[in-house]
């Protein structure tokens, strides 16, 4: 059950930077809390990445991001069809959005949160995320905290992309402070 | 740029896992592409492949993996290539 106290944690003082903008056909955010070295995808990554039972699916994930996300397809709909309130979780569901038969990815240990940016292709930002260790985020007490804080910058980000405080550069894939600084501040 | 903390876990993957999931992915988004294209149901797929609905159902739930002859199947109701394999023969 989420507590009063979780339910009111703020999202503040955070920054939106690029995760990676090498592949083809999206260009990947991340979000760092204004006091940290480590953003917070980053440190998903290295958490499940040292520890050998979780190494492969770590590996799997990375490779579903930056090969086939980011390099082949792009955010299309099949591959972003978990849908978590506010986020995105990745990988992808057994079974697609428009109903039909797809079976990948069959009880994958991690969920990782994403938003696609105005649900655009090529525009994604990454969140932290976490063991999926029971039927519901919820339930996951390693993921609980981590969705519902991914919700909430998620929650933020979009309102500053509707308020024009964030605007998306169309001819180089990015996005900008509303004075087009690079340097995002929320 | 590309994060440090991606490069240094991507150069530790094995190329094997990145084929697996890039062909995964590939197969994911073909055939809901063509589903889309043709405007099938679950229902009309499972029909057209003379699937029982609990077999569609064990692949729902993911607790079933394509077999190669599955994929035939649905080549075959979908009416084009979901993966291919190159034709040339190597000297």
């Amino acid at each position: 059950m989420v507590t009063n106290f979780e339910i009111n944690l703020k999202v503040n003082n955070f920054v939106l930077e690029i995760w990676d903008d090498e592949t083809s056909r999206c260009t990947f955010y991340t979000v760092r809390w204004d006091n940290s070295t480590d953003n917070e995808t980053d440190k998903f990554f290295k958490k499940f990445h040292q520890k050998s039972l979780y190494k492969k699916a770590t590996q799997e994930l990375l490779s579903l991001v930056l090969d086939s996300i980011g390099e082949d397809h792009g955010a299309v709909d099949a591959l972003f069809n978990r849908f978590e309130n506010d986020v995105i979780g990745l990988p992808n569901k057994g079974k697609s959005r428009i109903g039909e038969i797809m079976f990948f990815y069959p009880n994958f240990p991690l969920r990782l949160y994403a938003l696609r940016v105005i649900n655009r292709t090529d525009l994604v930002i990454l969140f932290n995320g976490g063991i999926k260790s029971a039927s519901t985020n919820q339930g996951s007490d390693d993921l609980r905290l981590r969705w519902i804080e991914a919700c909430q910058f998620a929650k933020r980000i979009e309102q500053a992309l509707q308020d024009g405080e964030i605007v998306i550069d169309e001819d180089s894939r990015r996005l900008r402070y509303y004075n087009g600084d690079d340097e995002i501040f929320l | 740029m590309r994060s440090k903390v991606a490069q240094e876990i991507l150069e530790e993957t094995p190329e094997e896992t990145r084929i697996f999931v890039r062909q995964y992915a590939d197969i994911i988004v073909r055939i809901n592409d063509l589903l889309r294209q043709k405007g099938y149901t679950q229902k009309e797929l499972a029909e057209k492949m003379d699937k029982k609905p609990s077999e569609i159902n064990k692949w729902l739930k993911g607790t079933h993996n394509i077999t190669l002859k599955t994929l035939a199947k649905m080549e075959a109701v979908l009416g084009a290539p979901i993966i291919s394999v190159p034709h040339e023969r190597l000297s």
